[in-house]
């Protein structure tokens, strides 16, 4: 479903990503993790289609990011970690426009599935403004999700959300993955990349440093201890520095 | 004076200076330093080189006869008589105005830091009444240099300083502190239309106990508007005695120090200005005082106002209310409708096409139908020339519904799969549909307007040729320019937001300057084939259609701007697509 390989991401003469290839196929979940500043972000974003690479190829459901940019994105969704809403657009109204830019013909059965799983139904007149940031966070979801995209991209998918809100958000990425999804996530919470993830890809400086699934990338820094938790784990892989 | 005090004053000090500092500072970048270029020289061409070149003339007609050169005539006296007449209309106004709550402005921080700390209250609102003064000294001195050309005034630019600093000055106090009034008004139940009623009440009860009981007002008759001179003179008789006299005196005594001719003058009216002055400061500071808390609440609101701004919000203080939709969305079909459906969104809701088609019925009925004196057609028409150059020349500048007012949603727009022609040429949707309207109502009214009978020079046809051939083209020139001010948003970013919202100097006035230059020059090169194929076509058709050539040649114009816009679009899409945020 993810394909990306040999990609690098350079700014004048600092080079933010370098020689990066992993893959994430159906029902995996990809932790992204490292340091502030190993190139998470960079990565997140370029291969959701933001920012350009400048080395590699992208491949979204089979088609190049590059070549053929429409239909990779077709199949994409991308959650920042601030919720972006259009302050004058109710929720119904930012389904509508959604709808509209993906063509997504039934869009009003799928609206209320998504509406009703993120019990925001009884806001469907409401304005961003008039939302909590739980809310908000949860309407910037369902506009993502209704074009039933196969490929999605969090980044820091809990901030700012309460307790309840952090347990059906890990469900709600959980259950997509089971539903045949491929989910990239990006995080500086290890407890929700452990409880979440299948796979796990550590990076420091632009490059990779681990990367398998959450047992291989535990067994590579385990030196034989049993138990080890993913914390140790990162700490180990990456020094405990940033540098 | 106090601890708290002090700390405040070093807090607005070091603030006043950090800030001119940065302002110097950011002069190292060439967008700053080209903007503070363009608008000093702006300034000194439209400001400054006027007078001088005036003065250079007189010098050297005076040279050439032989004679002194004559002085300006003084009209010192008039103009006070004027200043404070106008104040007292401007103070009626802002009581009859519908106004909101209101409240001293503080910033997050300093709610943050001073609201908790161990500061008098009645400091903090010394504070926030004194620290306004930088800005009303920056004023005085903008608008002594604009006006520096007033030969009809004697005074010495010194003396005009001071005077227009106390004139802004009591302004600024009286809007604060009517509004505090306002405010504890509306608190205790009294709506806006009960406030208007009464204020309007006293103002009627005041001119009739004026027009009553002073046998000094008259209406002006006939020979009272033959000349200037005649009019300035009824003006100057009806205040400057009687009771209109006694009512305009306090702010007859405010505007005295700016007309001052001498030294002496101004010392002798310093006195009663400052003391008007010191009157509205405790007035302010009592307002204020009385209703504290509400006062307290509405601060921290004007703060997430004054933050909005900041960000480029241009109208905060109204809370975005839900809207029906301008028209039905389907799901199906072209994404680049999207935009405009959601950007119309994001206006005012009575920008729509009812408005349109209602103000047009309106403008036929009172033209065609009703046989309306000719004050009535003629203001209307005047406001439609204005509204219609302003529209043309500034509009795109102030009809930001597309690229420039979501950039900020740049990542999210690059994940959506569309390319980036369709969201340009559906961005600039919206700004050129209402600038399009607002034009063609513009042209309507001046097409009807002009129906003077004894004027042969516009015949029904050739306003109805000239009429239809600048609808059929304006759409275009609308979009050409937004074109262009959407290529700034996307080719140099941090230009174009240093020139949103709150940020504010004359480097900034110099980019917006620039902004605007720029347009206008695009725009002159791409009318130039336009017009050039236009006139192609016109010359040979004028023979067989008259007026009506008109027409073919502004299709022909149109659809040249047209395959600009076309490729322009595209050209700027590509851009859109290759542009790297993270750069």
């Amino acid at each position: 479903m993810i394909d990306v390989s040999s990609f690098s991401k350079r700014y004048r003469d600092f080079s933010a990503v370098e020689n990066l290839s992993f893959s994430v196929r159906a029902g995996e979940v990809l932790g992204l993790v490292g340091p502030n500043g190993a190139g998470k972000t960079t990565t997140l974003r370029s291969i959701a289609g933001i920012i350009p690479p400048n080395a590699g190829t992208i491949r979204i459901a089979g088609h190049d990011l590059r070549s053929d940019p429409i239909a990779a994105k077709r199949k994409l969704a991308f959650f920042p970690d601030e919720p972006r809403l259009f302050e004058y657009l109710t929720v119904r109204q930012h389904l509508a426009f959604i709808a509209r830019l993906y063509g997504v013909a039934n869009h009003e059965e799928m609206a209320t599935v998504l509406l009703d799983e993120f019990e925001i139904a009884d806001k469907i007149d409401k304005l961003p403004t008039e939302l909590s940031r739980g809310m908000k966070q949860k309407l910037a979801i369902a506009c993502g999700l209704l074009h039933a995209p196969t490929v999605l991209f969090f980044d820091e998918p809990l901030t700012g959300l309460d307790p309840l809100g952090i347990r059906r958000m890990k469900n709600s990425i959980i259950q997509r993955a089971r539903d045949g999804a491929a989910i990239v996530l990006s995080s500086h919470l290890i407890g929700l990349l452990e409880e979440v993830c299948t796979h796990l890809l550590i990076l420091k400086r632009g490059q990779r440093v681990a990367y398998g699934s959450l047992g291989e990338v535990t067994a590579l820094f385990a030196q034989g201890e049993s138990d080890l938790g993913l914390e140790e784990v990162f700490m180990r892989a990456t020094g405990g520095s940033e540098r | 004076m106090s601890q708290a005090a002090l700390a405040l004053f070093y807090l607005w000090s070091r603030s006043l200076v950090n800030l001119v500092l940065l302002r110097l500072r950011r002069l190292k970048q060439p967008k700053y330093l080209f903007g503070a270029v363009l608008a000093l020289g702006y300034m000194y061409m439209v400001f400054i080189n006027p007078h001088v070149m005036r003065a250079e003339r007189a010098a050297r007609r005076a040279a050439a006869s032989g004679e002194a050169p004559a002085g300006p005539r003084d009209f010192s006296v008039f103009f006070s008589s004027a200043a404070a007449l106008s104040l007292l209309l401007l103070f009626a106004i802002l009581w009859l105005w519908p106004r909101k709550r209101s409240a001293l402005t503080f910033s997050e921080a300093e709610i943050a830091w001073l609201f908790p700390g161990p500061v008098a209250h009645r400091t903090l609102v010394h504070y926030s009444l004194i620290r306004t003064q930088a800005a009303l000294l920056f004023s005085a001195f903008f608008i002594t240099l604009v006006t520096a050309g007033w030969t009809f005034i004697a005074s010495p630019l010194w003396a005009r300083f001071i005077g227009w600093w106390l004139l802004l000055s009591v302004f600024t106090l009286h809007v604060t502190a009517s509004g505090f009034v306002i405010t504890r008004l509306l608190n205790r139940g009294i709506a806006q239309w009960q406030r208007q009623l009464g204020v309007a009440g006293l103002v009627a009860l005041l001119a009739w106990l004026l027009v009553a009981f002073d046998p000094n007002l008259r209406a002006p008759v006939r020979r009272d508007t033959a000349s200037t001179e005649l009019f300035m003179a009824y003006i100057q008789q009806q205040v400057g005695d009687g009771a209109l006299y006694w009512v305009l005196l306090p702010l007859r005594a405010l505007a005295a120090p700016l007309v001052a001719a001498d030294v002496a003058g101004f010392l002798l009216a310093l006195g009663p200005a400052v003391l008007v002055y010191a009157l509205h400061y405790l007035w302010a500071v009592r307002s204020e005082l009385q209703d504290r808390e509400a006062s307290l609440a509405n601060a921290e609101k004007r703060a997430g106002i004054v933050a909005a701004m900041r960000k480029g919000n241009f109208n905060p203080g109204a809370a975005p209310k839900a809207r029906r939709d301008p028209f039905v969305l389907s799901a199906q079909g072209t994404p680049v409708v999207a935009f405009l459906w959601k950007n119309l969104l994001s206006t005012r809701e009575y920008l729509n096409w009812r408005t349109l088609v209602a103000l047009a019925l309106l403008m036929l009925a009172g033209n065609l139908l009703l046989d309306l004196p000719m004050v009535f057609t003629f203001l209307p028409t005047l406001l439609a020339l204005i509204l219609g150059a302003q529209t043309l020349f500034v509009g795109a500048q102030f009809a930001r519904q597309d690229l420039r007012s979501d950039m900020d949603n740049a990542d999210l727009m690059k994940t959506w799969p569309l390319q980036g022609w369709q969201i340009v040429l559906g961005e600039m949707l919206a700004p050129t549909l209402i600038l399009t309207g607002i034009l063609w109502l513009c042209l309507l009214q001046l097409g009807l307007g002009f129906n003077d009978p004894t004027e042969p020079r516009f015949p029904p046809q050739l306003r109805l040729a000239v009429g239809l051939s600048l609808a059929l083209v304006l759409p275009f020139v609308c979009a050409t320019q937004l074109l262009v001010a959407n290529a700034a948003a996307v080719l140099f970013p941090a230009w174009m937001k240093s020139t949103v919202g709150q940020n504010q100097g004359l480097e900034v006035a110099g980019q917006r300057l620039l902004f605007v230059a720029a347009q206008w020059l695009v725009m002159m090169v791409a009318l130039v084939p336009a017009l050039i194929l236009a006139v192609v076509v016109f010359i040979p058709a004028s023979w067989l259609l008259g007026a009506f050539a008109a027409i073919p040649a502004a299709i022909v114009a149109a659809l040249v701007l047209a395959g600009e816009l076309a490729w322009g679009i595209n050209w700027l899409g590509e851009r859109f697509d290759a542009y790297d945020l993270s750069a």
